[in-house]
């Protein structure tokens, strides 16, 4: 245990910073991810996105495990942990309905507002973190403070934001109630989907191994749902997978939501539920962003309602914020450490090495060599992309190319900050 | 760790069974709205 106290110091960076950076950066990338969505206005059904997206998502999410650990690495770490598969299978379902949810909520009530609706899972994230792994147990008056306070403030910005809708002159009026109850479900099943997230990172599990088996649950659920309940082998999902000008969007939203996922996971291991999912939420910031600037979403709204809007906004991430700096004392940590153990009495994990990996540091030898099938898997994922993205086609929407340059800028440059973070802290674990 | 004992440790797992519950409500929501 010394070694790791050690190792720790050495490298300079706190895991309460690096969990800020991953979630900072989180919020950036999943902002950007629904921009792509806004083809749903072309036509297609919810059910169709939902699955080229989450395509794309299958996609890029083998790729940087792969590319990152190695398929050696991730399977090792799987079946040392043999119980997380479900889990992980549990919360890719819930991460495909709420994904498919989101897509419902855009068509009818626009990007701007519906994403700080289903931003409210930080509160159903604080929630579960309190009642199922004793997330603010021991924690100080101080700090509880800014919790309730954020979170009320969170709920508050959201029903300015409803509000805004319901009476708001804008143009997506007409089915603003269904689209608000699809928000509402988004944010129930990604405030949930937490807990499987937690669930492995209190056992020690590599993120990048989590999410490969994630997938499979997301892939094999909007499958289903859109065999279920989008006309079968007829969907237009499956019309949409030969339009490949557009699949490539789609795919790029999976993607870039791949990125912003992974260091949404980091960040829920460093710094927990209740104080990760604030930080990602800020992704707020950045889809009201990209759908005002770059797709003028709120180019029919009068001045009152665009006021509402922003202020919503603002009092959403400062209630983000406010949760976000309540930083663990001792003595909650304390409280995570008994969480920890009755994972591992449940499931027989060593509880020395558990905490360790919570930590970032890995002691056990496992081979990070790659073979030679995951190169096959990174050429073939990359080989999709190219594909896909030569025969791109720009949709036919009316965007604005200069503010995409400064989005598309600023994604990259907090990408080379959290890669780097996390590569010199804890090398990806 | 045999499969069957795995299988009994998630089900008795009172954990499991919020994000289980949440997830078919979230399916009928969908049901609902398509």
């Amino acid at each position: 245990m010394g070694s790791v106290v050690k190792g720790m110091e050495k490298k300079g960076l706190s895991l309460h910073a690096l969990g800020v950076i991953c979630g900072l950066t989180a919020g950036v990338w999943l902002g950007a991810a629904e921009a792509p969505t806004k083809l749903v206005t072309a036509g297609y059904s919810p059910f169709a996105i939902s699955l080229c997206m989450v395509a794309g998502v299958f996609t890029a999410r083998w790729t940087f495990p792969t590319l990152l650990k190695g398929t050696g690495y991730v399977f090792t770490d799987l079946f040392e942990r043999k119980h997380l598969i479900v889990w992980a299978l549990l919360a890719g379902a819930l991460w495909a309905v709420a994904n498919t949810l989101t897509v419902f909520a855009i068509r009818d009530v626009g990007l701007a507002v519906a994403f700080p609706l289903w931003n409210m899972n930080s509160l159903i994230g604080l929630l579960w973190g309190r009642v199922l792994f004793c997330e603010l147990k021991g924690a100080s008056a101080k700090n509880i403070g800014k919790v309730v306070i954020g979170a009320v403030a969170i709920v508050v910005a959201a029903v300015m934001l409803g509000f805004s809708t319901l009476h708001g002159g804008t143009a997506m009026g007409s089915h603003a109630m269904s689209g608000i109850l699809a928000a509402i479900g988004a944010s129930f099943m990604w405030g949930t989907m937490y807990v499987p997230y937690r669930k492995a990172y209190l056992s020690g599990m590599n993120p990048l191994s989590f999410v490969t088996a994630f997938t499979v649950g997301e892939l094999g659920t909007v499958l289903a749902l859109t065999l279920a309940l989008d006309g079968g082998w007829h969907s237009s999902a499956f019309q949409l997978l030969h339009v490949r000008g557009a699949v490539f969007w789609l795919f790029l939203g999976g993607f870039v939501w791949v990125i912003g996922d992974l260091f949404q996971q980091f960040a829920t291991k460093y710094l927990g539920i209740g104080r990760g999912i604030p930080l990602s939420n800020t992704n707020q910031l950045w889809g009201l962003a990209w759908g005002a600037l770059v797709f003028g979403e709120l180019a029919g709204a009068d001045r009152s309602h665009k006021m509402l809007v922003i202020a919503g906004s603002l009092v959403m991430i400062l209630g983000a914020l406010a949760i976000s700096t309540a930083v663990a004392s001792a003595r909650e940590e304390s409280s995570t450490n008994e969480a920890v153990l009755r994972e591992c009495e449940r499931y027989g994990l060593d509880y020395n090495q558990t905490i360790a990996s919570m930590g970032g540091d890995e002691f056990s030898d496992r081979s990070q060599r790659k073979q030679w099938w995951d190169y096959v898997i990174l050429a073939a994922a990359t080989g999709v992309f190219l594909w896909l993205g030569i025969r791109a086609t720009v949709p036919p929407l009316q965007m604005n190319g200069h503010w995409i340059v400064v989005l598309g800028f600023i994604l990259l440059v907090s990408l080379g900050v959290g890669t780097w973070s996390l590569w010199r802290r804890t090398r990806f674990s | 760790m045999s499969l069957g004992r795995e299988a009994k440790n998630i089900l008795g797992d009172s954990h499991f069974w919020v994000p289980f519950f949440v997830l078919l409500v979230g399916i009928a929501l969908l049901v609902v709205l398509s």
